[in-house]
């Protein structure tokens, strides 16, 4: 009880205290005052420099390798504490946050998939705390609003002059959201243009038509990692299939021995060949589920420090946790459950389903 | 009526008539689901699961309106 209690006033000081923070900075400035911008809605992630290497990368590969170091940090503590052979429960907040997580999966595996859940678990544990990082760590403040000073590579971006603040020994530029700049695009400029717009930031040149690039974005909000993570997803599904059932697995989606049953093995044969697209389809919305939900989630954070940029956004961002949160929890089950129906015989697939679930 | 605008409200009429049906679906999934555990609530972990996995397929189809949508806003035809 205690344990919930703190749980709860710890999300509702990150909601008080990060979310108008997060509002305030998405609109660059006071809301409506002369630094209020247009949010810039851009699907394609955009590129920034790789410092001392030259080249660009998009902002949301650059978010995944530090969501990658984050997590791998939180293996190395964990396995610190493993390797001295301690048996105590851990202590402290983060210790008892992952102890927490990582036992309702596991209980959540035991549930669903009963003796295969122990061998299932870990892939889910890490596709959870993956995407749960990711989709939380797009909600910190200067996420996705702090960047490069550029002019927009999209038609579509608004642009806008450059402002100077001084605060103190701080100056940084915002973008003045009173002054729309038309943006020209000529082609043949391009080159020289992403030159002088990458020293911009340094404040040896300066866009006249800018808008504000981020260094982070939430990873999700890329297809490209959704993507990738429904393929790696599935694959091992298919691979689960393989290794537990050999080549029969098969059968489930070309029923040969179905054939021999008549008219009514024609239909199972059929249906056979559905479970491939089914398959298929299954990629495309593990894809887009989550795509949908984070992307959309940032165009309302966005459109809501725009409206009303004070108090407001604070609610948003208590929902975008929530959001981020379950689907990470969907992403995660799905792939559980998805493995388990894999792992299950055609022929068995009825007797042991029901069965277990009684047990749970 | 230009295509820039044609587009728009495409992408619009997508998602907003794709989003109906799944909006009912999930509507009737979470009745029939809770009407369950209220009725035994023992069952609750089971029902939640599958609940859960009912929602997912149910919304599926309200992505795919979603996939239309942004095509039609993002991807130059």
């Amino acid at each position: 009880m205690r344990k919930a209690l703190t749980i709860i006033i710890a999300v509702g000081a990150v909601v008080a205290l990060c979310g108008p923070l997060t509002g305030f900075l998405y609109s660059g400035g006071l809301g409506k005052s002369p630094y209020g911008a247009l949010p810039v809605v851009s699907l394609p992630a955009e590129a920034i420099p790789i410092p001392w290497f030259g080249g660009k990368m998009s902002n949301t590969f650059f978010t995944t390798l530090i969501i990658d170091a984050l997590l791998l940090l939180l293996v190395g503590l964990g396995l610190r504490h493993a390797r001295r052979g301690d048996v105590r429960p851990p202590k402290g907040v983060l210790g008892g946050m992952v102890e927490m997580i990582a036992e309702a999966l596991a209980n959540f595996a035991d549930n669903v998939a009963g003796q295969r859940g122990k061998s299932i678990f870990p892939l889910v544990a890490t596709l959870f705390f993956f995407i749960l990082v990711g989709n939380w760590f797009k909600l910190l403040p200067g996420a996705e609003s702090i960047g490069i000073l550029e002019k927009p590579h999209l038609a579509n971006i608004p642009a806008y002059a450059p402002r100077l603040i001084e605060l103190g020994p701080l100056s940084f530029y915002t973008v003045d959201g009173t002054h729309p700049v038309e943006v020209e695009h000529s082609d043949g400029e391009a080159q020289a243009d992403t030159a002088t717009e990458a020293h911009a930031a340094e404040g040896e040149g300066i866009c006249t038509a800018c808008n504000i690039t981020p260094f982070i974005r939430g990873v999700a909000t890329d297809l490209n990692f959704t993507l990738a993570l429904a393929l790696v997803t599935m694959a091992l599904v298919q691979a689960w299939g393989f290794r537990s059932q050999g080549l029969r697995y098969l059968v489930k989606f070309i029923n040969l021995p179905a054939l021999s049953k008549g008219p009514i093995g024609v239909i199972e044969f059929a249906a056979g060949l559905l479970e491939i697209i089914s398959e298929f389809s299954r990629i495309i919305s593990f894809a887009f589920r989550l795509l949908g939900n984070i992307f959309a989630g940032t165009v309302l954070i966005f459109v809501m420090s725009n409206l009303i940029p004070f108090i407001l956004p604070a609610g948003f961002y208590g929902l975008e946790l929530f959001v981020g949160a379950i689907q990470a929890v969907v992403f995660a089950l799905l792939a559980l459950v998805f493995i388990n129906m894999a792992t299950q015989g055609h022929g068995d697939s009825s007797h042991a389903a029901p069965g277990e679930a009684a047990h749970a | 009526m230009d295509l820039l605008a044609a587009r728009a409200l495409g992408a619009g009429l997508a998602i907003g008539l794709g989003a109906i049906g799944p909006g009912i679906g999930i509507g009737l999934l979470v009745l029939g689901a809770l009407q369950a555990i209220g009725r035994n609530p023992d069952t609750s972990g089971t029902v939640l699961v599958n609940m859960i996995l009912g929602v997912a397929f149910t919304e599926a189809i309200a992505i795919y309106a979603l996939v239309v949508s942004l095509i039609l806003i993002f991807v130059g035809i």
